[in-house]
């Protein structure tokens, strides 16, 4: 036995009182074997590890009970110093966010040197033709040995981070949502990269995830965690085929399979609600100053490079592609958040780009947007009701007098309880502060809204809740939207249409299921197999 | 049912001792200045030179300076200018620096670096000759002071809430602003103004004894308050130059301007708190 914990209890102490953050966990992991542990954000099940290896504050933080017995040593027992050695050592940590957890200020060579020199006590040439042979490993070529972080993209950071943990040769890889802020195809290469080298080298690995399906391809067992309790462990098979516990089959239920139920009949109306014709919209490289104008300009960034589509009243549009395609800009374009380098956007059979400042605005009110951060996209100094009053109250559907009730029916609308009026957005929970975003953006009674990737900051079984009321409210105002999204599940199972979009071009478009079933592009091909699939 | 930011922050700062007690002895001092020339014990330029320098004493509770004026007035008249020119000039900046900032940050691109350019090139001018400039033209006035160092002070002031302003523009709450068709003017107001307050508070706090501290600069170099009249900086100047045979020259006016720096910061700090509803403890 590599690592067995027994009833590890973790506690945080606050002005509220004591949060047992991990309840009596056991869990035990042999050598070269893949525990995965899963549960939403709040669940505990990063405590859990850093209680493990001393890297929870103390206070507030206080492990309260427990053992666990590393190659038969208790690492709670363990002193500050142990510890420091073991991290980094024998045990070994990668993060969700490779950016922050780099160190932006030294070349990836000096941060892989570094702890082979401090942890295997090897000299300079020697760790650098074994990290050079790391970096090979994880498919980095050797000359960027000298690179900094930021010239590296998401994936190829995650490889660097990969390789930073294997360099070691650590016992027990802990990767902490290794893969969350990855595209989908980058994901699935980085989750092969790590069951190939924990082949190759023998190395345990706990493998902490809020996603159900993307570890059922890798772990050996499963530990599913509610509320700082493990509510549920078995094999991938115990969990997908025979789960026990509510919670389990909850989560389960919430990842999207399956397409659209009832897909509207597509009207054949004259004019389309919005109609794009080779919208393009470049960002030149930012300028410094007044100096700019003596440098020779660079050449721009074509972030949306001659887009061409309508969309129909009532339908709902998925707009698909990985991180840099372009989507968020094109959907920021649309309703002109953006200055549009050519092309033009049509709605309602109206040119946006013709209307000046003043009549723009005007038409604001039918044209909205739900952003992706519930966090960012709500003022931190307004309450509920001024939040929601203020496109009521702007574009004068309401009264001073009535607008109180007006936000009220928009509250019921939304499922937010009429007494949280008062409260400021950091009082509500991540789907909570979705809903007050949507409410705002049904508020002036729009005709089309653009939601930038609405679910994808939610835990999944809130992501569930919120697309469902989305489908209602779609459905009772006869909305039509453009969903933006990375997740090719969720825009299967919502969307009319969808359309691929691929370094600023739209590579393929069509209706939802013939595109799922047959795509076309190779690029729509390769985004289609590297989803996690679920054995179900 | 209708919390707003400015009820909130009132009920907030209400509760928090410090920055009552920081509140309530600004008043105080502000009331004693208002009302120094009923209650003050003497004339300011009332001199008894048979009398010189004596330390405290029942008819003279702080003591009196060389020329045999009483310490207490000196000071109650002194806070007048002092707490004056602190708040006006502090005002004057605050109003000029965010407004300019918020726009200058707002609207961005050419604006924002001519209008950036512009405060660099005022930063680069020495103040001194600035305001002897404006003395020499205008003539010497105490309301030319305030502007004065006011016209100063606004260019840190719109640096800061500039670089805040560009942080919160790339906010999703500023867009979703746009997005609902606020004109700019509504968006600074409501939605940008309201979430730079922290650090605009906080460097209010330090401009006001930073200004008080400059009056005292200017009026020992004669370009500020001519004596018989005096302020808390000058008398403290004066004080010490004396400060080994007549400590309480020094060590009066001294408590009086330390008093009211630390009212100002506790208050300071309250308001900073008071404004931001994540620091609500309920």
């Amino acid at each position: 036995m590599l690592l067995e914990v027994n009833n590890l209890t973790t506690q945080f102490h606050s002005r509220m009182g004591v949060v047992t953050a991990v309840d009596d966990v056991s869990f035990s992991l042999d050598a070269g074997q893949t525990l995965a542990i899963v549960g939403e954000s709040g669940s505990g099940k990063s405590v859990c590890c850093y209680s493990l290896l001393g890297l929870i504050p103390q206070p507030p933080g206080k492990i309260a009970g427990g053992s666990a017995l590393f190659e038969g040593r208790d690492l709670l027992a363990a002193s500050e110093r142990e510890l420091r050695a073991i991290r980094g050592g024998d045990i070994a940590f990668i993060f969700q966010d490779p950016m922050t957890s780099l160190n932006p200020f030294l070349t990836i060579g000096e941060q892989l040197l570094e702890p082979l020199m401090r942890h295997r006590g090897i000299n300079r040439s020697m760790a650098r033709r074994r990290a050079l042979a790391v970096l090979e490993e994880v498919g980095i070529e050797a000359q960027r040995f000298s690179d900094y972080p930021h010239q590296f993209s998401g994936g190829m950071r995650q490889r660097v981070m990969i390789a930073m943990a294997l360099n070691v040769e650590p016992k027990l890889l802990i990767a902490d949502e290794p893969t969350t802020a990855l595209d989908v195809t980058v994901q699935a290469q980085i989750l092969d990269l790590i069951t190939s080298l924990q082949l190759r080298y023998g190395i345990a690995v706990i493998f902490i995830s809020h996603d159900l399906s993307v570890v059922a391809s890798i772990a050996d067992q499963i530990l599913v965690m509610q509320e700082g309790a493990v509510v549920e462990r078995g094999t991938v098979e115990q969990i997908f085929q025979r789960p026990q516990h509510a919670y389990t089959r909850q989560l389960l239920a919430a990842i999207p399979q399956g397409a659209k139920t009832q897909h509207r009949p597509v009207a054949e109306a004259a004019e389309p609600l919005v109609r794009v014709q080779n919208l393009k919209t470049y960002f030149s490289a930012p300028s410094g100053g007044l100096l700019s104008l003596l440098r020779r300009p660079a050449e721009p960034l074509k972030a949306v490079d001659g887009v061409s589509f309508t969309i129909a009243r009532g339908d709902i549009v998925g707009l698909v592609g990985e991180s840099g395609s372009g989507k968020s800009t094109l959907g920021r374009s649309l309703l002109r958040l953006l200055p549009v380098t050519a092309g033009s956007v049509h709605f309602n059979g109206l040119a946006l780009g013709a209307l000046n400042p003043a009549a723009l605005r005007t038409q604001r009110r039918h044209m909205q947007m739900i952003f992706q951060d519930p966090y960012a996209s709500l003022n931190p100094r307004m309450t509920v009701t001024q939040t929601l009053a203020e496109p009521l109250l702007y574009h004068a559907l309401a009264s001073r007098k009535n607008v109180d009730k007006k936000v009220l029916t928009l509250m019921d609308e939304v499922g937010l309880a009429r007494d949280s009026g008062g409260k400021y957005p950091h009082e509500f929970s991540g789907g909570q502060r979705q809903r007050i975003a949507i409410a705002r953006a049904i508020a002036s009674k729009p005709a089309f809204i653009v939601a930038d990737e609405p679910v994808s900051a939610l835990d999944v079984s809130i992501q569930a809740q919120i697309l469902a009321l989305l489908l209602e409210l779609v459905a009772a105002h006869g909305l039509s939207m453009l969903f933006i999204s990375h997740d090719l599940s969720v825009v299967r199972k919502l969307c009319d249409r969808v359309m691929v979009m691929h370094r600023g071009k739209i590579v393929e478009q069509g209706l939802t299921e013939p595109l799922y079933s047959s795509p076309q592009a190779p690029y729509t091909q390769a985004l289609l197999a590297a989803l996690p699939r679920a054995p179900l | 049912m209708s919390r707003g930011l400015w009820r909130d922050s009132w009920r907030r700062l209400r509760r928090n001792r410090p920055a009552l007690l920081g509140a309530g002895l600004l008043l105080l001092m502000v009331l004693l200045a208002l009302l120094t020339p009923w209650i003050a014990p003497f004339g300011y330029e009332q001199q008894n030179l048979v009398l010189g320098a004596t330390p405290p004493s029942p008819s003279h509770w702080l003591g009196t300076d060389v020329l045999g004026r009483d310490m207490l007035t000196r000071i109650l008249y002194g806070g007048r200018l002092s707490l004056a020119v602190g708040f006006i000039a502090t005002a004057l900046a605050l109003i000029i620096g965010v407004t300019y900032g918020a726009v200058a940050g707002f609207i961005g691109g050419a604006v924002d670096a001519l209008m950036m350019r512009l405060v660099d090139i005022l930063y680069a001018l020495p103040i001194m000759i600035f305001i002897i400039l404006l003395m020499v033209l205008f003539g010497r006035s105490l309301l030319l002071l305030f502007l004065a160092i006011g016209a100063v002070e606004w260019m840190t002031m719109a640096r800061i809430v500039r670089a805040q302003v560009q942080s919160l523009r790339q906010q999703e709450f500023v867009e979703a602003a746009v997005a609902m068709g606020l004109p700019p003017e509504r968006i600074i107001a409501r939605h940008i103004i309201p979430n730079t307050l922290g650090p605009v508070i906080i460097y209010a706090t330090l401009t006001i004894p930073s200004v008080m501290l400059l009056e005292a600069f200017l009026s020992f170099l004669g370009l500020g308050v001519q004596p018989p009249q005096s302020s808390w900086g000058l008398l403290i100047s004066q004080g010490v130059e004396t400060m080994e045979e007549y400590p309480w020259l020094l060590i009066y006016p001294g408590i009086a301007l330390a008093t009211t720096l630390f009212a100002l910061n506790f208050l300071g700090d309250g308001l900073r708190d008071a404004l931001d509803p994540k620091s609500a403890k309920d």
